[in-house]
């Protein structure tokens, strides 16, 4: 924080700041990592069109919009992006950078802008991006100021919305009516909430009257169509499972239905809602209500439709409209207009019913034609409550309704004879103005081919563990080719390459199941270490090419451990961005004894044997724990405890406490193979050793490192070390009594017992979320599942525990016992089986 | 509030404006305008049915200058012609199962090369964004439906690879242009009738309209009649559906009954089904001595004009995309397209083997 005061630096935000207090400094401070530099031109130039002065001028919106439209950008960009303000102020310098007169922001060097500019220039796609970006706010600062918040005719600001609420349709199928939701573009909403962005990356949705949920991501892709097949409710119409409430209730208020009865106007099978219920003469008419008509004219039929509890009421009106179809009409709540009509005009624009609700995108001319039945002298067109006159000097007559802010917008005419106060013609329609959506490489779902991910974003981890879904769709049939990459930032050329064969669609399984064997063959797998990304494409070589980038989640260090003839190598990736770290070295045989390593940036380490590698920097450490790539003998695995051996301690909190961590230290490390995973699983068997051979006394020590060399010992011989004085003999009795079979017992009931037997030796000064005989066992499993326990409680259940060794030696026994059962079932990468603490 | 009324010709010239082309050549009856409506209207709302394409074009363009019956009854040809390039995808898409209909799409940018300085540009992106930055819009030339770009002298490679930069991927020539394999006409109908063989027989088939060959050639929506009392052999059939295109089948009829049908594409995939369709018809056509003509008109220069008087499989309209382009079709024929002398032995080729047309020169071989 004095740094900021002090040299006025950004102080970093976000949940990712949170969580990386000291590291996000230097990161946020590099100004703009040459990583993040790609990723932010293809933001800004994918939202060009929403550059208007008003953005650019400040840099906080501007980083909010930034910020909102990262949800397609990698995990790493979005923490960073979530420093508006700093991500703001080098998105307003990147795209003023040509422009002496708008670069007088002095919150940037020009020469550090220039510099990153400079190496945007180097690859010509981020050069064409930023310059398309800049072409953008040059043309709103030479004039398309976006519109102020326009002032309603109380003198009330609204609100400026979004176009975001679903659009409900018919379709026409050979089982009648069919009734869609039809979802907007919801990425706009959050652009503007961008607390929304993780609910809306991974939650999966709920549609009221719909029984399909939708997968994560889903409102983020626009065009996707729902059946309803349920009268809608009086719940929200779309709801994130599991979010937040603020984002529910965001979703709420911006994603509301009108209410029935709705009036769709159908053409070639297809209906679009009337809002203003009117029919003209001619056309045809579904209406969708909850009542039940009297039919008591041949215009009005009842047709089927997908909710069973609807009316589909068909409505074909004549030309000539009579007296007595007005008034059937009438009653069904319906009006007939046939003195005016206006349509949008020239420009192909991005939506019309065909009646009253016309759709342009974000700075499109807004044109209206509008022609009457009848003589007319002048108009008033009145939007969102302002009123404007407007002569008629011919018909059909053209009005340009100016610029309109992104959103809804009420706008009614009235056409007036010259001598008449009453107009003689009324008209209202809805103009609704959307931005545009531009797509990243995945496609979307108005083009030939999609690829839609759930996560949108996913990382290397979700695409490895399976835990993305990835389905393509495009004409059924057709041959497409997947092709999986392997990507460095630091080389161009991919680090390796695998290419199949599919059909479409293809579906999320069958996916999955292809991009798992390319990336499973050995030319292929043997690079995955040391990529930061995998580009898998789908191509059609008539189409195009749609494709997703999953990537690495950031990591500010990360290890890859190879082997070079036996020896284990590792090499260390470096994003501290000039940090440079500390490397320590432990090995197998003396696990607690770290040993400080010469680090030269990039090079690999050759380590002589099996061990644990720590790199440090800042508040950030990684491990990884290295093998030989031949295992010579069982000691290369710790198998023979007497490769092993941690170095004695007192018997005191303290000592504990230092085995406590180290055991953190192992268990938390990464294993990248099996190897890895059996050496770490045997250190850390013999630090439990050593806990509870310290703490447990001579005799119990001989058992513990008994079964450490041998695997398994019998009852009696546990029994017989576990102690002889009489209160002791109580306990182990009580435990034998109570806890005849651990291994069959769930783990919450068998601390419960455990703990009312061990109960007599806590102390009455503990306050801890945990009993004695929890912090027992957990000890005698697993003592890094204490490592975040509170200092104090651990101190006093520490202290309780080393003045009472039966109490460990008693849990020692019983995490003996179940492992001794559970693991001869199946075996994992813990120490002792059947102990999992959360 | 800022209301102001336009004259007719200032929307026309705004509209031009906002769509990307120049006001002072392209007029909005253009077929080049129509196009870019298309395009942007499948961006905007796609996915779409045809109709509701070709309604969304039509509906601005009323009462506008220039805008006669002709130019909005030449809106389908328009879309028509970007479906069989490439510009729009035609397809079944539907993810949730909620319409088997063909609708459209737009096809992601792409090009295929024509020569190291000229390719034919396809697709678009969402929204009316333009398929290439600004500076390589510059390039851009429009002849009827189609899009060209045509890189300045020097400046070829580096152009091609910015075009490539920016996410536009090649389609190879040699497989854009891909045309049905050679065979007899006596093959071909061999292939049909197997196929039709191992057909059963139809269902209902309400409101399904056949293909006449005995009505007269030049006036082709009235070779499609409803399906009575069919004359004996095999029929074309389009068949409406509840939603979407019409369905394309081959049948064949004896004693004024269908007898037996399949639904085209023959193969379920690969080719259009119209297009199919349509080297049926053609194939029906020519089999019965009235076979589709292909009128050669010399124009000034080294062009030629080329009149079809039936409909063109997306592979042929490919290949005169390739070597031409299309212009406002002559009185007499159904699509126009302008040609290169050179490539003429090329097309001739193709229609003769493929369709079995007739190739005329300067109006030979007219039809009544």
């Amino acid at each position: 924080m004095a740094f900021a005061e002090e040299y006025s630096g950004a102080v970093p935000t976000g949940a990712w700041a949170r969580q990386f207090s000291i590291i996000c400094w230097p990161v946020i401070h590099a100004v703009l990592p040459k990583v993040f530099q790609r990723q932010l031109v293809e933001i800004l130039y994918h939202n060009r069109f929403r550059l208007t002065s008003n953005v650019i001028e400040d840099s906080e919106r501007l980083g909010l919009l930034i910020e909102g439209a990262s949800w397609s950008a990698s995990d790493r960009f979005r923490n960073l992006a979530q420093n508006h303000a700093l991500i703001g102020q080098v998105a307003t310098a990147l795209l003023t950078a040509d422009d002496t007169e708008l670069a007088d922001d002095d919150t940037l060097l020009q020469s550090t802008v220039r510099q990153i500019v400079s190496d945007l220039s180097l690859e010509r796609t981020a050069r064409t991006f930023l310059r398309e970006a800049q072409a953008a706010t040059r043309t709103s600062f030479m004039g398309l100021r976006s519109p102020a918040t326009r002032p309603s005719a109380g003198g009330r600001v609204e609100r400026q919305i979004d176009v975001v609420d679903p659009q409900l349709r018919l379709l026409r199928s050979t089982e009648g009516w069919r009734l869609i939701l039809e979802l907007q573009d919801l990425s706009p909403l959050v652009q503007r909430y961008p607390v929304m962005n993780d609910d809306f990356l991974h939650r999966r949705c709920r549609i009221n009257g719909a029984q399909r949920v939708l997968p994560r991501s889903a409102l983020l892709w626009p065009g996707q169509r729902v059946e309803l097949t349920e009268p809608l409710s009086d719940e929200p119409l779309l709801q994130l499972i599991g979010a937040s409430d603020r984002t529910n209730g965001h979703l709420s208020d911006y994603c509301k239905p009108p209410p029935p009865p709705w009036l769709f106007h159908v053409e070639d099978g297809e209906g679009s809602v009337v809002l203003g219920r009117f029919v003209r003469p001619g056309s045809s008419y579904v209406l969708v209500t909850p009542d039940e008509l009297t039919l008591v004219s041949n215009m009005v039929e009842l047709g089927t439709g997908s909710v069973s509890e609807l009316g589909f009421y068909r409505i074909e009106v004549p030309e000539d409209v009579a007296d007595a179809d007005i008034e059937v009409l009438d009653s069904l709540g319906i009006s007939t207009q046939t003195a005016i009509r206006v349509w949008p005009a020239g420009l192909a624009n991005a939506g019309w019913n065909g009646e009253d609700v016309a759709v342009w995108l974000e700075g499109d001319p807004i044109v209206i034609g509008l022609d009457t039945d009848r003589k007319v002298d002048h108009l008033i067109i009145t939007i969102d409550g302002d009123a404007q006159r407007a002569s008629i000097e011919s018909r059909p007559t053209f009005l340009d309704l100016g610029t309109l802010s992104v959103g809804h917008h009420n706008v009614d005419f009235e056409a007036f004879a010259s001598d008449a106060t009453a107009p003689v013609a009324k008209e209202s329609i809805r103009v609704d103005i959307r931005p545009r959506s531009i797509r990243p490489g995945s496609g979307s779902l108005r083009e030939g081919l999609v690829l839609l991910t759930s996560p949108s974003a996913p990382s290397l981890t979700d695409l490895l563990s399976g835990a993305v879904e990835i389905e393509v769709l495009g004409p059924p049939g057709e041959t497409v080719t997947a092709r999986v990459a392997l990507l460095s930032r630091s080389r161009e050329i991919p680090l390796a390459e695998n290419a199949g064969s599919a059909t479409l669609p293809v579906s999320s399984d069958e996916s999955l199941r292809l991009v798992s064997r390319l990336l499973r063959q050995e030319r292929v797998h043997r690079h995955l270490e040391e990529s930061d990304m995998v580009r898998v494409a789908f191509s059609h070589r008539d189409i195009g090419t749609v494709e997703v980038l999953a990537e690495r989640l950031f990591t500010p260090l990360r290890w890859i451990v190879s082997h070079d003839d036996a020896h284990p190598v590792a090499r260390l990736i470096d994003n501290m961005d000039g940090v440079s770290p500390e490397v320590e070295f432990r090995t197998l045989s003396q696990p607690d004894s770290g040993h400080r390593l010469d680090y030269d940036s990039g090079t690999a380490i050759r380590l002589p044997d099996s061990g644990l590698l720590t790199a440090t920097a800042n508040d950030f450490s990684i491990s990884t724990v290295v093998t030989p790539g031949t295992i010579r003998d069982f000691a290369d695995l710790g198998a023979r405890g007497s490769a092993i051996e941690i170095e004695r301690r007192n018997s005191s909190a303290d000592s504990l406490q230092e085995l406590v961590d180290l055991a953190s230290l192992w268990r938390m490390a990464d294993k990248p193979d099996l190897n890895a995973s059996l050496v770490a699983r045997r250190v850390l068997e013999a630090i439990s050793v050593e806990v509870a051979s310290g703490i447990g006394g001579r005799y119990w020590a001989r058992v513990e490192h008994r079964r450490f060399k041998i695997g398994q010992i019998s009852d009696d011989e546990m029994i017989r070390a576990l102690g002889v004085i009489p209160s002791q003999r109580l306990m182990i009795e009580a435990v034998r009594r109570s806890l005849p079979a651990p291994e069959s017992m769930n783990l919450r009931d068998l601390v419960a017992t455990f703990s009312s037997i061990v109960q007599g030796a806590e102390s009455s000064l503990v306050h801890s979320d945990i009993s004695l005989g929890e912090f027992c066992l957990r000890i005698a499993s697993q003592p890094s599942s204490v490592a975040d326990l509170d200092s104090n409680a651990f101190r006093y259940h520490a202290i309780s525990m080393i003045e009472n060794p039966i109490t460990l030696r008693l849990a020692r026994y019983i995490v003996f016992r179940v492992d001794d059962v559970r693991a001869a079932e199946f075996r994992t990468e813990a120490p002792y089986e059947g102990f999992v603490w959360t | 509030m800022d209301v102001t009324t336009m004259a007719a010709h200032e929307v026309v010239s705004r509209s031009l404006e906002a769509l990307g082309l120049d006001a002072d050549y392209i007029g909005i009856s253009f077929p080049e305008a129509l196009a870019e409506a298309a395009r942007r209207v499948v961006s905007m709302r796609g996915p779409l049915s045809k109709s509701a394409a070709v309604r969304l074009v039509r509906e601005p363009l009323r009462n506008l200058p220039d805008v006669d019956a002709a130019v909005m009854e030449s809106v389908p040809d328009v879309i028509e012609q970007l479906v069989a390039v490439g510009d729009l995808i035609e397809s079944e898409i539907d993810r949730s199962g909620l319409s088997q209909a063909t609708m459209l799409f737009i096809g992601m940018p792409r090009y295929v090369t024509i020569s190291e300085r000229f390719v034919v540009l396809l697709g678009s992106r969402p929204d009316g964004v333009s398929p290439v930055s600004n500076e390589l819009a510059t390039q851009i030339e429009r002849n009827g439906s189609a899009r060209y770009l045509r890189f300045p002298e020097g400046l070829e490679a580096d152009m091609l690879a910015q075009l490539q930069d920016e996410g536009v991927r090649e389609i190879k020539t040699e497989h854009w242009l891909r045309s049905p394999k050679a065979e007899t006409i006596e093959q071909f109908i061999a292939r049909i009738s197997n196929h039709l063989d191992a057909a059963i027989a139809p269902g209902e088939l309400d409101g399904a309209v056949m293909f006449d060959q005995f009505q007269p050639r030049r006036h082709y929506r009235s070779r499609w009649q409803p399906l009575h009392d069919p004359p004996d052999g095999t029929l074309v059939l389009r068949r409406p559906q509840a939603y979407g295109a019409d369905r394309w089948s081959v049948a064949r009829a004896k004693e004024g009954l269908v007898r037996q049908l399949v639904d085209l594409p023959l193969d379920g995939r690969g080719d259009r089904a119209c297009d199919e369709a349509w080297r049926i018809m053609a194939a029906i056509d020519a089999v019965s001595g009235s076979p589709g003509v292909v009128s050669v008109v010399p124009l000034p220069g080294t062009r030629a004009r080329l009149d079809f008087d039936a409909p063109l499989p997306a592979w042929l309209q490919r290949h005169l995309a390739f070597f031409g382009y299309p212009v406002l079709r002559s009185k007499s024929a159904l699509f126009s397209f302008s040609v290169e002398e050179d490539a003429l032995g090329h097309i001739r080729e193709l229609v003769e083997q493929k369709l079995w047309y007739v190739w005329t020169e300067s109006g030979e071989g007219q039809h009544e």
